[in-house]
């Protein structure tokens, strides 16, 4: 399941929503709740802040629908505007609160006999962890464009429609942020 | 390690999946945002902006309030202000009429900006090319090189248009303006920052100068003072339009300057403040205080001395400083050299600043 809402919104909703319709806003945004608060929390990392960017999101969505000139664009315009909601979440929460990384029950390390090390569960855990690590690292704007592409699945058309940018310049923000997370992830393995 | 597009997904999916959004949550950031929605009730959108009478009855009645405020703080007694530390202004016994308070919120008048269509754009310069001559727009679109014109394989030839924006203008750019069409490096999608003139190319379409990228807030074209403060705006875009009130205090004595010896080093920042500070806010202030002395923003984007006069709208003197003056400002991330004229030093990220480079007006008869 990736970060993004199924299926098309319906343009007459997001118009009569443009118009001032509280329930037509209601009825669009219900169903965004669930995708933004994952697309948040994959940039964040943190439930509360997620949550709160979202919630931030949705009433800068509400303020600025009547600008919306094509309805069809609303879910990446929406998106945009999550993106620009964790940048400032990330922008509050400076680096004050530790991190901290969640193991699966099922995929804890498991203590074993003494031998050949063989990747297993263990080492998967541990190289998502650092690579978490390494991620924790990156500033919004990179966070954003890894979690646009690879959880979302986003083609890169649609990340610099998202981004408000040109395709070629989502493109080369997309590697220098492939490349910034994995230097972060050699600093982890040192 | 060097971690493989699964390995990036598959952490992404376990990250976003420890977010727990329960119903109760999440009707709670529904509800969060329907009461939103039901607090700040709309009337007919018009297809760039809010329209109707009831936004203008809550602008006349904020003006209304506003003007009350001002007059009940005027008439606080002197005795009773917070002591201003001050920058002295030319004599503090000048008589003055007495300053409005350093922060007053008022309602404003100032049209939202907006971005333009190719196809506004192209229609505006088309019937009042003339008239409007020396406005910069922000506008939203595609520049390519003109179809029209072929070119030999490899070579650019040919000028740079507004797709869509008909055949009335062309445009030219000026200044730092990196890749684009002119240069071959092929067409060229965004927010722009275009200034009208008056000049003809062959032909007699109309020439209009691309400034730069111009980068949109995120649901809105201008920024805010505390936004661009906060650092929101991305720093390797040229251009921000931000909504603010600009204001100077009166003219002070400048602060002696020490040059180091033999290279002209005078200062390791801009010398802002001399002789006169210049700032944006988001609220109107005057810093101008009924004892001659003027107080600074805690909370303001300070600009280089002259731009107030350079740039504020209908200018006017206030006692010994000015009216502040609302509007939609131009502002580009330029580096600000900390060396003297002659010296040859390093300039690096800490001596980039916001400048003032032009105002986004609002063009008389467009629909809001």
């Amino acid at each position: 399941m990736t970060g993004r809402s199924e299926g098309r919104l319906d343009p007459a909703l997001i118009r009569r929503a443009q118009d001032g319709d509280v329930e037509a806003f209601t009825a669009l945004v219900a169903g965004r709740i669930d995708p933004m608060t994952r697309t948040a929390m994959a940039i964040l990392g943190h439930d509360a802040d997620a949550r709160d960017a979202v919630a931030d999101a949705l009433g800068a969505v509400w303020r600025g629908l009547p600008r919306l000139r094509d309805p069809l664009a609303f879910e990446a315009w929406s998106t945009r505007i999550l993106v620009h909601a964790c940048r400032r979440a990330l922008r509050r929460r400076g680096r004050e609160r530790v991190h901290e990384v969640a193991i699966d029950a099922e995929g804890a390390p498991e203590a074993g006999p003494a031998g050949p090390k063989v990747a297993g569960p263990a080492d998967e855990v541990s190289g998502r962890i650092a690579l978490e690590r390494a991620f924790d690292r990156l500033d919004a704007d990179a966070r954003a464009i890894l979690v646009l592409h690879h959880l979302d699945g986003r083609p890169l058309s649609e990340i610099a429609a998202v981004l408000g940018v040109p395709v070629g310049t989502a493109k080369s923000r997309l590697y220098t942020a492939r490349r910034a997370l994995e230097r972060a992830l050699e600093r982890e393995d040192r | 390690m060097t971690p493989t597009d699964d390995d990036i997904r598959a952490m992404l999916a376990a990250r976003a999946g420890r977010a727990t959004v329960d119903e109760s949550q999440g009707q709670a950031i529904l509800a969060s945002a329907t009461r939103l929605a039901a607090a700040e009730p709309r009337q007919r959108r018009s297809w760039f902006g809010v329209a109707g009478p009831l936004p203008r009855f809550a602008s006349a009645a904020a003006s209304l309030l506003a003007a009350a405020l001002v007059l009940a703080l005027v008439a606080v007694p002197l005795a009773n202000r917070p002591p201003a530390s001050a920058i002295p202004s030319v004599g503090p016994s000048a008589a003055i009429a007495p300053s409005p308070p350093a922060s007053t919120p008022t309602a404003s008048e100032l049209p939202e900006a907006r971005l333009l269509t190719p196809q506004e754009l192209g229609s505006l310069i088309e019937s009042r090319g003339a008239e409007l001559a020396g406005f910069v727009v922000a506008a939203e679109g595609n520049l390519m090189l003109d179809p029209s014109v072929l070119c030999a394989r490899g070579t650019v030839c040919g000028n740079t248009i507004f797709a869509g924006a008909g055949a009335s203008f062309l445009i030219k750019p000026v200044g730092d303006i990196g890749p684009g069409p002119w240069d071959g490096s092929g067409p060229k999608s965004g927010t722009f920052a275009l200034r009208i003139t008056d000049d003809l190319a062959d032909g007699g379409r109309t020439i209009v100068e691309y400034l730069g990228d111009l980068l949109p807030a995120a649901d809105r074209l201008a920024w805010s003072v505390d936004e661009l403060l906060a650092g929101e705006a991305r720093e390797e875009v040229g251009y921000v339009a931000v909504r603010a009130w600009l204001v100077r205090t009166p003219f002070h004595p400048c602060p002696t300057i020490q040059a180091a010896p033999g290279n002209g080093v005078v200062a390791t920042r801009p010398v802002y403040g001399c002789p006169t500070d210049d700032t944006l806010t988001d609220a109107r202030q005057q810093p101008l205080r009924a004892d001659g002395s003027s107080l600074g923003p805690a909370n303001g984007l300070y600009m280089p001395s002259g731009t107030y006069d350079e740039w504020a709208p209908d200018p006017a003197a206030f006692g010994l400083g000015v009216e502040p003056r609302e509007a939609t400002y131009l502002l580009a991330w330029r580096a600000v050299a900390p060396c003297g004229p002659l010296a040859d030093c390093y300039v690096g990220p800490e001596h980039y600043h916001w400048l003032m480079q032009g105002r986004l007006d609002p063009i008389p008869g467009l629909p809001r």
